[in-house]
């Protein structure tokens, strides 16, 4: 039989070889130096490499690479909280503007007057956008105007005070309901990560 | 390379998942898991420590910027060592070090890409032959063309098998295997072994 193929040595070396092409490269080499010596050289080669000593990390040096990493951006809370703070404040100021019967736009100047020009013309852009919604609001109404008078109704029966109460009590419900689903969505979330 | 890899691949995906939700220590920890083999495996295709040292933190800062692109159905490791080999041919471009194509055949005789090699202190302990003989191949694989070095490096270094090299370079498995025993004849011949008995 002919020497071993350089390709045949190593594949004999990986363990690839099926039982049958095993034993009869195991046979050659029984009957021949030539390619025992072969094996030989290249195992101990393989061996030398496999044994390399291994570069020596520093200690430090997966602190370097995290000291290059910019910090993580705090979580939206503060998104959250300027986004709910903004809905609670138009919402009371047009639930007051509703419950006392003063226009929301009358309502809304009497506030930039105490802030000065510039936050006039802020809220005068917002007050012409409350007039648009507004708008929309008396469709609504119209659509439902037995549920509004029922709540104007129950407005007359109680004083200035108590009405600030109530529609500040739907704000806090509706504020914390927002809150509770988004707490729910993050713990579902630990879970399948689990 | 990794024993038991399934349940790594499992937790390199789990803590991939974290770090994407900003948890800093879950990419410390993965730096920590391959800084070893990604040294390893860098060092002996820069041939300088410091070098080395920096190539190394740069993968892994690219590793982090580009986190949402890594797929976790496939290893990560795969995923992390093809950054590695994709900036040191950028690195060696640029420094205008001509890198070989692995589908051009390699020649007898053929020069490569012959690297600096850093002045070593040698501490080779004579009276033991298998580091006379380790001392050799480190200087040896510095001479092996930058494609082939890297394969040889991914096989007996970092234990990678052929199937985990072809997914790194994209390549077919059958020339990987050929490439990587053309790298370990190549370091034959350099070694200079005694020839065998005829």
């Amino acid at each position: 039989m002919p020497c071993l193929t350089v390709d045949r040595l190593y594949d004999y070396m990986d363990g690839v070889l099926s039982a049958g092409e095993k034993e009869t490269v195991e046979s050659h080499l029984r009957g021949c130096p030539v390619c025992r010596c072969a094996l030989e050289v290249r195992r101990n080669l393989a061996g030398a490499a496999e044994s390399l000593a291994p570069f020596e990390v520093p200690e430090d040096f997966a602190d370097g690479v995290m000291a290059k990493i910019p910090a993580a951006k705090k979580p939206r809370l503060w998104l959250i909280v300027s986004s709910a703070a903004a809905a609670v404040t138009i919402s009371g100021i047009g639930l007051f503007a509703l419950l006392t019967g003063q226009g929301a736009v009358a309502t809304l100047q009497k506030i930039g007057s105490a802030f000065g020009s510039y936050l006039q013309s802020a809220i005068n852009f917002a007050a012409k956008g409350l007039k648009v919604l507004s708008m929309a609001g008396k469709v609504i109404l119209t659509l439902s105007g037995q549920v509004l008078a029922t709540f104007r109704s129950v407005a007359d029966m109680v004083g200035p005070e108590a009405q600030v109460v109530l529609a500040g009590g739907t704000l806090v419900i509706l504020i914390t309901g927002g809150l509770l689903l988004r707490r729910r969505q993050i713990l579902s979330e630990r879970i399948h990560d689990k | 390379m990794i024993e038991d890899k399934k349940a790594s691949g499992l937790d390199d995906a789990k803590l991939v998942r974290k770090a994407l939700r900003g948890n800093r220590g879950a990419f410390e920890t993965i730096i920590r898991k391959y800084q070893q083999p990604m040294l390893n495996y860098v060092s002996r295709m820069v041939r300088e420590r410091e070098m080395a040292l920096d190539v190394s933190q740069e993968v892994f800062l690219r590793a982090y910027a580009s986190l949402s692109s890594f797929r976790p159905e496939f290893k990560f490791s795969t995923w992390l060592f093809r950054i590695a080999s994709n900036y040191l041919i950028d690195h060696w471009r640029k420094k205008k070090i001509v890198a070989v194509s692995l589908d051009q055949p390699v020649e007898d005789g053929e020069e490569g890409c012959y690297l600096q090699v850093a002045d070593e202190t040698a501490s080779v302990v004579r009276e033991l032959e298998r580091k006379e003989l380790q001392a050799k191949l480190e200087t040896a694989m510095g001479r092996l063309p930058d494609h082939l070095r890297e394969l040889f490096v991914w096989r007996h270094v970092n234990g990678m098998s052929y199937e985990e090299m072809a997914e790194i370079k994209k390549i077919p498995v059958g020339t990987v295997k050929n490439r990587v025993f053309q790298a370990k004849e190549m370091m034959r011949a350099l070694l200079e072994e005694s020839p065998c008995p005829v």
